[in-house]
């Protein structure tokens, strides 16, 4: 099991070179001279000389070619120093590591109800196959997938906080400061960042169920007089889990990209909310640090997804 | 024996009776096929709809999109304004028509980008293989790592948000599924006892290729376009939405959202329309796309 794992860690490796240099390697696309970019200067500013100018970029490694200039920046990352942002002058990390912590709240939560609602929904589907309770929920799952998650959030809004005023519309507080306050806050925007997965996850439950209450095994265990419920939950589950798995593994890397759009609707201070943020103003070093952490936790899922199957499935390991 | 045979060939009409069917192409059956279930054919009226509404948006829609009459201003629907108007008095409808101009359009733009790519790709991969094949993979690998509206928001962030570089932006996200995909194919295909045949009669290496792998790979690409296409506009609907996409005052669903979210206990119509149709749309290509997957190849039908 070991070898397998650090295996698939090697394998990555080029991967990860890739991801990053494809992050660093945007800021030589910038369209003109990156210097001003990257200084957070505007074009043909004129309270700085050509001389200050040409400081900036000696300081930023401007003048070196392109290899040594990766290698330093990829050298200065393997540190935790991805430079300072262009607007506040912190270091990128210190304004990205706070919100860090709200973005997994939120994805944390997120994940949970895809699983409560997506599993469940899945093996109903499956055990009362091709029966309205099949259908209702193929329909409400195809639906799932194609829902914008931004006009969700905006009829939820309207629903839950403008026409009941059951729940607040925005804002965010820690689960750890104000437990209550904290899921009322989070109940709408973890639901609607958990309704995609929540929509693939049933449609695969429902077809990797189907293929195993077919299964011999399934047959012999309701045989011999197993309980329908713990042939359905122990046995057929169970081996139905590999391509769930997978998809989980899909979803957490998508879960960030989908904290983008509901942390904006519900001014959550996450990382999704800094990104458009950042973009807006053309702060390029919290947007490298951000798309990097996003792509990186998305192979990170990847390789959690390949253990998790090798350690359900032993002839993975082999192979 | 013989006789039957050429008697069947000469006229099968006569010959076969009731049983008769005229001969039709393999794609125009899998049309009839495709619109024969009735989900897949409300999609395909509702995308049909939706093209025309956007191909003669300057004929069809009442006012101009950009029109600001402040008389008008938050009008509910009504005769005169069917979806009514935003803050700006702008009529809705008319902007909605001119809005599914910029969503069909970058969306076909985006995925037809990714097709030539992505298919461009996977060809060369599959048919060259050895190493030329690995370096395509490893980086379709390193691309797949970055989630689509990420990967459009990064490059958006770094270009200007100009129309050519949204469809480069959002199509980029579609280009390894569409490589590999086509990869698979063609290391199947090239297997096949016809491949062998034209190659064994002399047939160059750009004539197999072209001639006998492409078109058999590709039923599968044009269930994975149609899919796509969801994507695409879900993408560019989020991108407006995040004030990135294509710039104002060009009317798009997901910018008209934006722009009416703060409007929302006043003039809930204002948000619930565009949504409604970028959700419409969405939902006929992934239906249409499904219906598509399982008349080509009924073994993936899901059960």
């Amino acid at each position: 099991m070991r070898a397998y794992i650090i295996r698939r860690m090697l394998q990555f490796i080029p991967v990860i070179l890739g991801i990053t240099f494809l992050v660093y390697s945007t800021t030589l696309m910038l369209p003109g001279d990156p210097v001003y970019a990257l200084a957070g200067l505007n074009v043909g500013q004129t309270e700085y000389t050509p001389e200050q100018i040409e400081r900036f970029r000696k300081d930023l490694g401007l003048n070196d070619p392109i290899p040594i200039q990766y290698a330093n920046w990829l050298k200065n990352a393997a540190q935790g120093d991805f430079g300072e942002s262009t607007r506040t002058r912190r270091p990128v990390t210190d304004e990205v590591t706070p919100r860090l912590k709200v973005t997994l709240q939120l994805s944390v939560a997120s994940l949970l109800i895809a699983i409560v609602i997506g599993l469940p929904a899945g093996v109903a589907a499956a055990l009362w196959r091709d029966t309205v309770v099949d259908r209702s929920i193929t329909v409400i799952s195809v639906a799932g997938v194609a829902v914008p998650s931004f006009w969700l959030g905006i009829m939820m809004i309207l629903l839950f906080s403008v026409r009941l005023q059951w729940l607040p519309p925005s804002g965010f507080v820690s689960v750890f400061e104000d437990p209550v306050r904290s899921m009322k806050l989070l109940a709408m925007p973890a639901t609607i960042l958990g309704t995609g997965g929540a929509a693939i996850l049933t449609r695969q439950t429902r077809s990797a169920m189907l293929e195993v209450l077919n299964q011999d095994y399934i047959r012999t265990a309701r045989a011999k007089g197993l309980s329908s419920r713990s042939v359905v939950w122990l046995h057929a589950l169970k081996n139905a889990m590999l391509p769930i798995i997978t998809i989980l593994g899909l979803f957490v890397g998508n879960l960030l990209s989908g904290a983008a759009i509901v942390e904006t609707i519900f001014a959550i201070p996450g990382l999704g909310r800094l990104l458009v943020a950042s973009i807006g103003i053309r702060d390029f070093p919290v947007i490298q640090l951000l798309v990097l952490i996003v792509a990186l936790s998305t192979v990170i899922a990847t390789l959690l997804t390949d253990v998790a199957y090798a350690m359900l499935d032993p002839r993975i390991r082999y192979r | 024996m013989t006789e039957h045979v050429l008697e069947a060939d000469a006229n099968p009409q006569e010959f076969l009776g009731e049983f008769y069917r005229p001969a039709r192409s393999p794609w125009l059956n899998t049309t009839f096929q495709v619109l024969r279930e009735p989900f897949s054919a409300i999609a395909a009226t509702i995308i049909l709809i939706f093209t025309i509404c956007a191909i003669f948006a300057p004929i069809l829609a009442p006012y101009s999109p950009t029109d600001q009459q402040a008389l008008e201003a938050l009008k509910s629907p009504s005769w005169a304004h069917p979806l009514g108007t935003d803050q700006l008095g702008r009529d809705q409808l008319s902007r909605m028509m001119y809005g599914g101009r910029v969503s069909l359009g970058i969306g076909i733009g985006a995925v037809a980008f990714a097709c030539l790519i992505g298919v461009t790709l996977g060809l060369i991969a599959g048919y060259v293989r050895g190493i030329v094949d690995d370096i395509i993979m490893r980086l379709m690998e390193v691309i797949i790592a970055f989630p689509g509206l990420i990967l459009a928001l990064m490059l958006i962030a770094f270009f200007e948000p100009s129309v050519k570089n949204l469809l480069f932006a959002i199509g980029i996200a579609s280009v390894p599924g569409l490589a590999r995909l086509v990869r698979s194919q063609v290391l199947s295909v090239r297997e096949r006892d016809y491949v062998l045949a034209a190659r064994s009669i002399g047939a160059p290496g750009w004539r197999i290729l072209f001639r006998h792998i492409w078109p058999n790979c590709m039923a599968p690409v044009i269930v994975a376009a149609t899919l796509s296409m969801g994507f695409a506009v879900l993408a560019e609907a989020g991108l407006s939405f995040l004030g990135v996409g294509v710039r104002p005052p060009t009317p798009t669903w997901g910018s008209m959202l934006q722009f009416s979210f703060g409007f929302i206990s006043l003039a809930p119509y204002l948000s619930i329309v565009p949504g409604a149709a970028i959700f419409l749309l969405v939902l006929s290509f992934n239906v249409l796309g499904d219906a598509l997957r399982d008349a080509f190849d009924p073994s993936l039908r899901s059960r």
